[in-house]
């Protein structure tokens, strides 16, 4: 009979939390595409943090549950929130003006920081349950498909946001408010 | 430098998926240590803010 192990209720977990980071990273782009929501450099550094995030949850389901990589998890998770409290602290004051549409009342920078801060929060309790480590020593030599479906669909994220920033900065300098692409 | 961020991280999860585990946090580190660094001129540079 199939034993529900730690391990793979935390696997799943990590499954589960990188689906949702892939999904955020995902409306992004459809934002970006379908609406013509260009996005600034803090909105691209955000971006950033959350591949970042994703890449954690990649390593956990690639090499097998180890603290280093929820430690990669959280720094990225802090990143990105000091990012995006960053860029609400700008608009924060009353006429100091908004950038990009608000969705569900809430802008995506504020989002952000929201989704950040939930992903920090969860994390520290899936790296909390010691009996995951247990299996240490035997590190995954196997990858399971739903772990190379989630490793295609972040690559081709990257490669999308590599594919945004050359169109929007080129080799130089991201404007700050960008309204077309340069290339 | 943004062009260069998510190449990094590009390349970090082409590594990962094929089992270079190493370089391909190192890779991860770089790219975030360069994002600190643009966040952080960027944060001075716009509002004229003086660490």
């Amino acid at each position: 009979m199939f034993k529900l192990s730690i391990a793979f209720v935390e696997r799943v977990c990590n499954a589960a939390e990188l689906l949702g980071i892939i999904f955020v990273l995902l409306m992004a782009s459809a934002s970006q595409y379908f609406f013509n929501e260009l996005p600034c450099p803090l909105c691209l550094l955000q971006r950033v943090g959350f591949l970042s995030i994703a890449f954690g949850f990649l390593l956990n389901l690639r090499f097998g549950l180890r603290p280093s990589h929820y430690a990669v998890v959280m720094l990225s998770a802090l990143f990105t929130s000091i990012v995006s409290l960053r860029q609400i602290a700008l608009h924060v004051v009353p006429g100091t003006g908004e950038y990009g549409s608000p969705f569900l009342g809430y802008h995506l920078y504020t989002w952000c920081y929201i989704i950040s801060m939930i992903v920090m929060v969860v994390t520290t309790f899936m790296f909390s349950v010691d009996r995951q480590y247990s299996h240490l020593r035997f590190s995954q030599r196997r990858t399971f498909w739903a772990a190379n479906v989630l490793f295609a669909l972040t690559i081709l994220i990257a490669a999308l946001n590599v594919h945004t920033v050359y169109r929007l900065c080129g080799f130089g300098e991201c404007p700050d408010n960008p309204t077309q692409y340069v290339y | 430098m943004l062009l260069c961020v998510f190449t990094l991280l590009l390349v970090a999860s082409i590594l990962a998926w094929v089992g270079y585990r190493r370089v391909s946090i190192w890779a991860y580190v770089v790219s975030l240590v360069v994002s600190g660094c643009y966040f952080v001129h960027d944060m001075t540079s716009i509002l004229n803010i003086q660490l």
